[in-house]
């Protein structure tokens, strides 16, 4: 079993938290996980890619095939577009639609339709759900709980929550991440 | 007891160097090794954050020869700083057991260059492991201590960006790592005719280097992290494999369909030649995957010729010479190698041109302001900028452009050196505060001494921001944030012979532009140190103190000129129809507020 997810947006987003979640998460259900990360340069406002990689095995390397991944969760519309060809087409995509802009940035319609002609799609101001239950800071969680969501991955609620107790503001976290759940 | 943690390959190496009972650990930082410092700076021993890499390995050098159990660590071009002591070390040998890190970084995910540092190994003649996973980063870094100490010479641990910045599940001995400093003082017992390199001794080592490097092939061959695995049934192909390029050979086998047998090496030089021989028995068809240099496919090839095998062995005509290589590049290679037609993945038609997002320095950044200061007082097509390496080195992006070289560690001001003699331009070097004190201060030193007259600038943040905000000799605290004497870089300029040295905040637009003016007036070499604390710090110790960040807003006196959106460009700043602050990025530095030539941008004031 393979399940392979790509997690993206702006350096500052909290792309990494996010992997870490998922990958702690796994661990604690006897998965291997495996996550490639950015750091360095790639992180001072560009582009931020993790790759998660949850398997049974034990030795697998980071990095996703394109179209061999089964979830993505963007943080940014712009990023999200930019890596839809890793996704399956059976996948599914869970886009924040709040845009961190740069020149010569795209309609952002036509970078959901990039995602949304791809796989299923679920995408939203994933910020303005943050804030609704007092946590802009993590809009992230709120996508993770999308896709935790959706029943897809092998990994339970529970041990997300869990994982997430392990690291500083867990309520906000926990709070978000079941907001994320309900969309 | 054992233990299972999630462990970022970097931690994982700290973790097994810990179990083998080191005491010392010294670095400088660099992307992709950083965090080996970082967690060693939190854990029971001795550490150090050196001013550079040959420090760093001198340091741990001596620690060896001094009986305590040594770990150095850098990145790839760490190592060329570090090359000198590297070479003749391997000459005397060591005591105790020492391992040197070097992580290098295919695809330059943060780098200058790629370049493949188990050549290194081989052009010393000394060990080199080289992990593919987390596990084996701990496995190997807690082996490496033995292998060294057995052999008395040190060991490269050869490291990749995807290995010690991939996390994974690592089952490791269930200790305590975390403690404060901790230092026994042992004896250095004196042996001359070994430590010293004279000619005469030198040839002596020379010799007796050869006959260890023979020792530890006959390890390599015995050795467990060399070994073999089949998929599906009998076939004459075979891989051969290191690294984070072998962790993807299994998937894409078996996603073929098809039957191989793979070499996956972890101890590469000296290279196992006997192992290799054993493997290759039966083998019509050999393709070797490694990432960067063809080390593994020279040494196969030599081996073939030697034995006179009949193996078709390809290398690097299918697998590429650049960049990292990972599970696409592989399906590519082994497809086309064993002659499988595939379909391709992607439909081209679902994508479109998308602008790339290119890095940029952070809102708030100080050394923003002494760009855009710069670029007022110095007219571009009459200056030439000299960068150097960190976060500044973005000054080359739209619309400063304050980067026309930027080679290594240093190399601003030694460059400048050159040109503000040999070209017809005035030339200004731009260098970091870590930099400074890592390569900055011999080419300063000569630039006094051969009076080459240009204008250094130390974008001083106090700190080493750009590889995770490490200490550097300019602070006055230490790794474990104690205090620390901190070396003035005012000072130091100024007694060098430096005649025009100056200091000014560098959110200070107008103070800052009347330093540069002064500098301008003036021949020689001269020195401004703009100060900013790195803002992603401050920012952080302002939200722990719960202090109030300073709001701007741009009001109706705004008449669209655009000058602070397209000459200042502070990400906070949104140009869309008019010119908007951008409150989640905004860092309240006020610099946009001065640059305003219309005053439009102001403070907002809370009513009370």
């Amino acid at each position: 079993m393979n399940y392979n997810i790509v997690t993206a947006g702006v350096g500052g987003q909290g792309v990494l938290f996010l992997s870490w979640v998922l990958g702690e998460a796994a661990l604690g259900e006897g998965f291997y996980p495996c996550i490639g990360e950015v750091h360095g340069m790639a992180q001072r406002g560009g582009t931020v890619i993790a790759t998660v990689r949850i398997s049974d095995r034990d030795g697998l390397g980071p990095l996703i095939k394109k179209g061999d991944a089964h979830a993505l969760i963007a943080l940014e519309p712009l990023e999200a577009a930019r890596f839809a060809d890793m996704l399956s087409r059976d996948g599914l995509a869970v886009v924040n639609t709040y845009p961190v802009r740069i020149k010569d940035y795209p309609d952002i319609q036509t970078l959901l339709s990039v995602v949304e002609r791809r796989c299923e799609t679920r995408s939203y101001d994933a910020f303005e759900v943050a804030k609704k239950v007092g946590g802009e800071g993590s809009a992230n969680m709120v996508l993770l709980g999308t896709l935790a969501g959706s029943k897809r991955m092998p990994i339970e609620e529970a041990s997300m929550k869990a994982a997430l107790r392990k690291r500083g503001n867990a309520e906000q976290n926990i709070r978000c991440f079941e907001e994320g759940l309900r969309i | 007891m054992m233990a299972r943690s999630l462990l970022l390959g970097n931690e994982a190496i700290v973790y097994g160097a810990m179990r083998a009972g080191v005491e010392v650990a010294t670095t400088y930082p660099g992307t992709p090794a950083s965090e080996i410092g970082d967690l060693f700076a939190k854990c029971r021993l001795y550490m150090e954050y050196s001013t550079n890499e040959k420090v760093a390995l001198e340091v741990a050098a001596a620690a060896s020869l001094s009986n305590h159990r040594s770990i150095v660590s850098m990145k790839h071009v760490g190592l060329n700083v570090a090359s000198d002591p590297f070479m003749s070390l391997a000459y005397t040998g060591i005591r105790s057991g020492m391992v040197i890190v070097t992580a290098d970084d295919p695809s330059m995910h943060s780098s200058q260059n790629e370049q493949d540092n188990r050549l290194y190994g081989a052009m010393a003649n000394l060990p080199v492991l080289e992990p593919a996973i987390p596990q084996e980063c701990y496995d190997m870094s807690y082996y490496a201590f033995d292998l060294s100490e057995g052999l008395g010479l040190p060991v490269l641990l050869r490291t990749t960006t995807r290995v010690s910045h991939s996390r994974g599940a690592v089952d490791h001995e269930d200790m305590e790592i975390g403690g404060g400093e901790t230092l026994v003082k042992k004896r250095f017992e004196r042996d001359p005719y070994r430590f010293v390199m004279l000619p005469a001794n030198a040839r002596k080592a020379r010799l007796k280097l050869l006959g260890l490097v023979s020792k530890a092939g006959e390890l390599a061959n015995d050795s467990e992290l060399n070994c073999t695995y089949e998929v599906g049934g009998g076939s004459d192909f075979g891989i051969v494999s290191s690294g984070h390029p072998s962790t993807y050979i299994r998937e894409v086998l078996e996603e073929l369909g098809i039957g191989g047998r793979v070499l996956k090496l972890g101890f590469t030089h000296p290279f196992p030649g006997e192992v290799l021989k054993r493997f290759s028995a039966g083998l019509r068809k050999l393709l070797v995957i490694e990432e960067l240099e063809p080390y593994i496919e020279t040494m196969v090839k030599k081996i073939a010729h030697e034995e006179r095998l009949d193996v078709d062995i390809v290398g690097k005509a299918l697998i590429p010479h650049h960049y990292e290589v990972g599970p696409d590049q592989i399906l590519d290679s082994i497809s086309r190698f064993v002659g499988v037609v595939r379909e391709g993945p992607v439909d081209p038609s679902f994508t479109i041109e998308l602008p790339t997002r290119t890095p940029v320095l952070c809102p708030g950044c100080g050394h923003r302001a002494v760009y855009y200061a710069v670029r007022r007082v110095f007219p571009k097509a009459k200056t030439i900028f000299t960068s150097d390496i960190g976060c500044y080195t973005l000054g080359f992006e739209e619309p400063f452009q304050t980067a026309d070289t930027s080679l290594c560690m240093g190399s601003s001001v030694g460059m400048a050196c050159g040109f503000s003699s040999f070209a017809d331009e005035r030339v200004i070097a731009f260098i970091g505060d870590s930099t400074f004190f890592h390569a900055g201060l011999p080419a300063l030193v000569n630039a006094v001494h051969n009076s080459h007259p240009f204008i250094t600038i130390v974008l001083d943040n106090s700190t080493t921001a750009m590889t995770g905000h490490q200490p550097h000799p300019g602070m006055d605290r230490d790794e474990r944030g104690n205090l620390a004497p901190a070396v003035s870089i005012k000072d130091v300029a100024k007694a060098c012979g430096v005649d025009l040295v100056r200091e000014v905040d560098a959110s200070d637009l107008g103070a800052t532009i009347d330093v540069l003016k002064e500098a301008r007036g003036f021949d020689g070499p001269s020195l401004i140190v703009t100060r900013y604390p790195c803002i992603l710090l401050r920012d952080r110790e302002r939200r722990e103190r719960g202090e109030r960040v300073k709001r701007y807003e741009v009001t109706d006196l705004c008449d669209n000129c655009y000058l602070c959106t397209d000459r200042f460009a502070c990400p906070a700043l949104i140009k869309d129809g008019g010119v908007r602050v951008d409150g989640r990025l905004c860092t309240g530095c006020g610099v946009c507020a001065q640059i305003c030539p219309k005053n439009a941008i102001v403070e907002v004031v809370d009513e009370l």
